[in-house]
């Protein structure tokens, strides 16, 4: 009776121990990390209303390339918007403690691109100008910045938008296979603009957008 | 344990560009997920669990007979990952916090902190999400336009982590000294680990006659050292000394307490590729921007610990478990199978002797 008790005993603590070890071995299965992608968007004589597009590849980027075959889930977790340079109508540089200038609002959507049926560059497979829109995916909108004072925004990182969950989750596992995408700036007219377009000589704004990877071990 | 150790290194190898077994890992210029002091932080708490299994183990009653013997002992431990052990304080470039070159924000719980020079809270291995840091340059020029945002590793939410397990070799002296000796070596890349360890525990209390035989008690010390060798790269050594005791019923049943110091230490090195150094990264961090190895110093949180536990011994096998306070509170499971005793040991004689008086005692 009493060894039988052992044994049971003893049975039971294997089972418990490789259930730990499984469990250990299933966590330490993956291996995280936030990777910020910056973005310079860079423009002269940029008018108002306009969308800019930027073109992402994640393939540029050694810690996407390495591991892109075990890659499990790329997920945009937030981003943020500044202005690093701007001119204004009549030549003159912004100075944020005189000048300001005030979009409504300007937001970012990403849309996935495709590789062009006719590459005009194949020999460097990734460059931008090989690649266009999915027709096959929507806008996704990744946020807005509302009131966008530029005097506020001028080389100020503190303007940061959470990427919605739902929208997480559709990108997650997209930019998994589709690490090529496009990011749309949308600017609206700027604050007591009468004519249809207003044309800035220079716009030099920054966005970065921080980006998890899932790495499957 | 292949896979444990695997895991436990994998991040040291899993980003060199070359590795050969006389060279130290060569880690592209592009690295940078890592410097040295995060990689440290991040990784603490994984060698404290790593120290902790290496240092489990070494001994279980205190009584250790007065005859040759040999046998083999299998145990595994795992660890309690405390809350702080989940975050470190980690490393910001050299100039985050000098808003004449770079103005920064970090959006941590809903909250905007601006321009922090304070603690970096990010997750160790063990924690989770970790908070990367916006950054505006303010001038255009190099190296001020180098200071960028900056994201770091995550953790992978760990509570309990389990062990490296342990077969070691037990073997008993007529001097009540055991020795318990472990090896193993693992095919890692282009390098091969090597883990060996040695236990020596010297029964005391015979010396001074502490207690009497029929008490089944034993006062013992012990002292174990074990390394592990991985290559010009990587090498790390534990120890542990301390003292331990037990009180043992029917010779089957134990009861065991035991109190140690431990620690662990070592370090990783790998150097970053400069062949190219024209091709310069413009990286927020300056050991990365520079070039510099990557150097790591390997420690543990944990310096003692207090454990108790049981064991009950069916002919030649003991099965033994404990649970030890330690900076990861730990538990330990293990079977050690004795195949043989030889030569003549005083306390089978006086346990025959104690016998034979016992059912003398009876019959009158």
């Amino acid at each position: 009776m009493k060894k039988s008790i052992i044994y049971i005993l003893l049975i039971a603590t294997m089972l418990f121990v490789d259930g730990c070890y499984t469990s250990t071995v299933d966590s330490l299965s993956s291996f995280r990390f936030q990777l910020p992608l910056i973005f310079y968007s860079n423009y002269k004589n940029k008018s108002v209303p306009d969308t800019a597009i930027d073109f992402v590849n994640l393939s540029k980027y050694e810690e996407y390339n390495k591991n892109k075959d075990k890659i499990g889930k790329a997920e945009i977790l937030s981003f943020n918007y500044w202005i690093d340079s701007l001119v204004i109508d009549n030549n003159k540089p912004f100075d944020p403690k005189v000048d300001d200038v005030e979009f409504e609002f300007v937001s970012f959507a990403l849309h996935f691109a495709k590789l062009k049926a006719n590459p005009p560059n194949p020999a460097d497979i990734n460059s931008v100008i090989n690649w266009e829109d999915d027709p096959l995916t929507p806008d996704y909108i990744l946020g807005q910045f509302s009131n966008v004072s530029v005097k506020e925004y001028y080389r100020n990182p503190d303007h940061i938008l959470d990427v919605n969950d739902e929208i997480a989750q559709v990108l997650s596992s997209a930019v998994k296979y589709k690490p090529q995408f496009f990011i749309k700036s949308l600017y609206s007219k700027s604050k007591g603009q009468i004519t249809p377009r207003r044309v800035f000589p220079l716009v030099n704004a920054r966005f970065d957008m921080i980006i998890r990877f899932q790495v499957d071990l | 344990m292949k896979q444990l150790l695997y895991i436990g290194l994998w991040i040291f190898f899993q980003f060199s560009v070359s590795s050969q077994a006389e060279d130290k890992i060569t880690l592209s210029r592009e690295f940078n997920l890592f410097t040295s002091k995060n990689l440290e932080g991040y990784l603490k708490p994984l060698f404290t669990s790593i120290g902790e299994s290496i240092n489990s183990n070494v001994f279980t009653t205190g009584n250790y007979k007065d005859d040759w013997s040999i046998g083999i002992d299998i145990s595994v431990s795992g660890m309690f990952i405390p809350n702080g052990q989940t975050t470190y304080d980690a490393e910001r470039p050299d100039a985050f916090g000098d808003t004449t070159i770079v103005k920064t924000a970090e959006l941590r719980n809903g909250k905007i902190y601006r321009n922090v020079v304070g603690n970096n809270s990010q997750p160790t291995i063990f924690g989770g999400q970790s908070n990367g840091i916006y950054a505006a340059p303010q001038n255009h020029r190099y190296p001020d336009t180098s200071y960028k945002s900056v994201a770091y590793v995550e953790g992978n939410d760990i509570s309990f982590m389990s062990g490296i397990p342990t077969i070691q070799f037990i073997f008993g002296f007529p001097t009540r000294t055991q020795i318990r000796f472990r090896i193993i070596a693992v095919p890692m890349g282009d390098n091969s680990v090597t883990y060996w360890g040695l236990t020596a525990s010297q029964n005391v209390d015979r010396f001074f006659n502490l207690f009497k035989p029929e008490e089944k008690m034993g006062l013992s010390a012990h002292f174990a050292y074990s390394a592990i060798n991985g290559g010009p790269s990587i090498s790390l050594s534990t120890w542990n000394f301390g003292v331990h005791f037990s009180k043992s019923w029917n010779n089957s049943l134990s009861l065991y307490a035991g109190f140690q110091f431990e620690g662990l230490k070592g370090k990783f090195e790998a150097v970053r590729d400069t062949m190219n150094m024209d091709n310069y990264v413009d990286n927020p961090f300056k050991e990365i921007r520079d070039g510099a190895p990557l150097t790591v110093n390997l420690a543990s949180f944990t310096a003692f610990r207090i454990l108790g536990g049981v064991s009950y011994k069916i002919g030649p096998m003991e099965i033994h478990g404990d649970a030890a306070w330690a900076s990861q509170p730990i538990l330990t499971f293990g079977i050690t199978f004795t195949f043989g005793h030889f030569g003549r040991s005083k306390d089978d004689e006086w346990d025959e002797q104690w016998e034979k008086d016992r059912l003398r005692l009876k019959e009158n």
